[in-house]
């Protein structure tokens, strides 16, 4: 399934492509920082992505947006694992790391319903795609064949359709504009395989990145 | 006719079992594809049996005129008037087999004695207990690493109990043993 709605969205945005031979072509590199907010092991994210507009009209844009996040801290953990031979220790303690990974690749809704100033505005946006969320989990070395973790954390692999929404901060800044942007997503499906220790990233991100308008506009000139 | 018809369509959802599964299966990834070893009361037992993994039945509630159900676990007192001691026999089934705990316990043994044994090691040496599975006995270690039980006269019996264990018979062996059952009067016999 995840498959076929790829697929249809390959063909959507290559029709809305179209537009863009005929529009302003511009382009909106951003770094920025996501924190997920629904798991206690804090995992955090450096994210460094590209928002195109295919929908290009003074008050609505459309944007394709890829989005790679890479991990910041490794959340560390120290758990308990337990032996029922009574020639050993009954406890042994047990470090691990976890390391969270996304990719993202989807569609962004924007609309600009506010602007003051000279070239300040603020825009509200929505996004739907598909990502990619993986928590990595390593265990330090211990004693397996004897010992059993006791409520272990387990690696964490979605794949689906996440949603979500924020806002964005506009101005003007040479040719181009900059923008800072906070926005949330929540996965919109269940994993396939129940994970025990984690749950689906909720990640929260604040963005920057300065907007590029790459083709001049096409002026009437009379020869 | 169509009165008939709606008629037999509500005896067929009647007869047939609605069920609920009681069972929550959470894979380990160090010891696939066993259960991960906690104290939820998934109502899961998993281990490997002669390297070959070795899981539970789901626990399930059927709801209708044709219920049966399947529960993975069972809890029984054994009382012989001729012998010094009393049996408690836990027993875990799979689809084709099941694996048996037996325990020497004391005369009188009470539902709520089952608390002493939390967070308890105990060396099954054949002397004081076995663990059998397919006919034949063999020695080992279990960890209760939780048991509360309670009984109560509106409510029954209710409880959880959790641990690891490991044996070695003359034809098989079970290692990476883990358990992790919500008890109810079905499962405890006493």
């Amino acid at each position: 399934m995840y498959k076929q709605l790829f697929l249809a969205y390959l063909c959507l945005i290559s029709v809305l492509n179209s537009h863009v031979l005929c529009a302003q072509v511009a382009i909106e590199p951003y770094i920025g920082y996501s924190i997920d907010l629904n798991n206690k092991d804090k995992l955090s994210l450096f994210n460094a992505g590209l928002q195109v507009p295919v929908i290009n009209k003074p008050f609505y844009q459309m944007l394709v947006m890829a989005e790679g996040g890479f991990p910041l801290d490794s959340g560390t953990g120290e758990s308990t694992a337990y032996t029922p031979n009574p020639l050993l220790p009954l406890t042994a303690k047990v470090e691990s790391r976890t390391k969270l990974n996304a990719r993202t690749f989807g569609l962004l809704h924007r609309w600009k319903p506010v602007e003051w100033g000279s070239g300040n505005s603020l825009s509200v946006f929505i996004k739907l795609a598909f990502t990619n969320q993986h928590i990595k989990v390593v265990y330090k070395e211990f004693n397996e064949v004897n010992y059993t973790i006791f409520n272990p954390r387990s690696t964490l692999n979605y794949s689906g359709l996440i949603g979500g929404g924020g806002i964005q901060f506009n101005r003007v800044l040479g040719a181009g504009t900059f923008f800072a942007q906070l926005n949330a997503a929540y996965p919109l499906l269940e994993p396939r395989e129940k994970n025990y220790h984690f749950k689906l990233i909720v990640p929260l991100s604040i963005n920057t990145g300065y907007a590029i308008n790459l083709t001049k506009k096409k002026t009437n000139e009379k020869q | 006719m169509r009165s008939n018809k709606i008629i037999l369509l509500l005896l067929v959802a009647g007869v047939v079992s609605c069920s609920k599964n009681e069972t929550v299966f959470y894979k380990d990834d160090r010891s696939e594809p066993l259960a991960v070893f906690s104290d939820d009361g998934n109502n899961v037992m998993s281990c490997y049996l002669n390297g070959k993994p070795f899981v539970t039945v789901e626990r399930k509630l059927y709801y209708g005129l044709l219920s049966t159900g399947s529960q993975e676990l069972s809890i029984k007192l054994l009382a012989f008037q001729s012998m010094d001691s009393d049996t408690l026999r836990i027993s875990w089934y799979s689809r084709y087999s099941s694996i048996d705990m037996v325990l020497a316990i004391k005369k009188e043994f009470r539902v709520g004695d089952l608390n002493d044994f939390s967070g308890e090691r105990i060396s099954l040496d054949g002397t004081n207990g076995y663990f059998k599975y397919d006919g034949q006995k063999g020695t080992g270690h279990v960890y209760f690493h939780t048991i509360m039980v309670d009984r109560n006269d509106d409510i029954g019996i209710r409880g959880r109990i959790s641990g690891l264990f490991e044996a070695t018979g003359a034809s098989f062996q079970i290692t990476k043993g883990r358990f992790d059952h919500s008890l109810n009067d079905r499962i405890l016999t006493f």
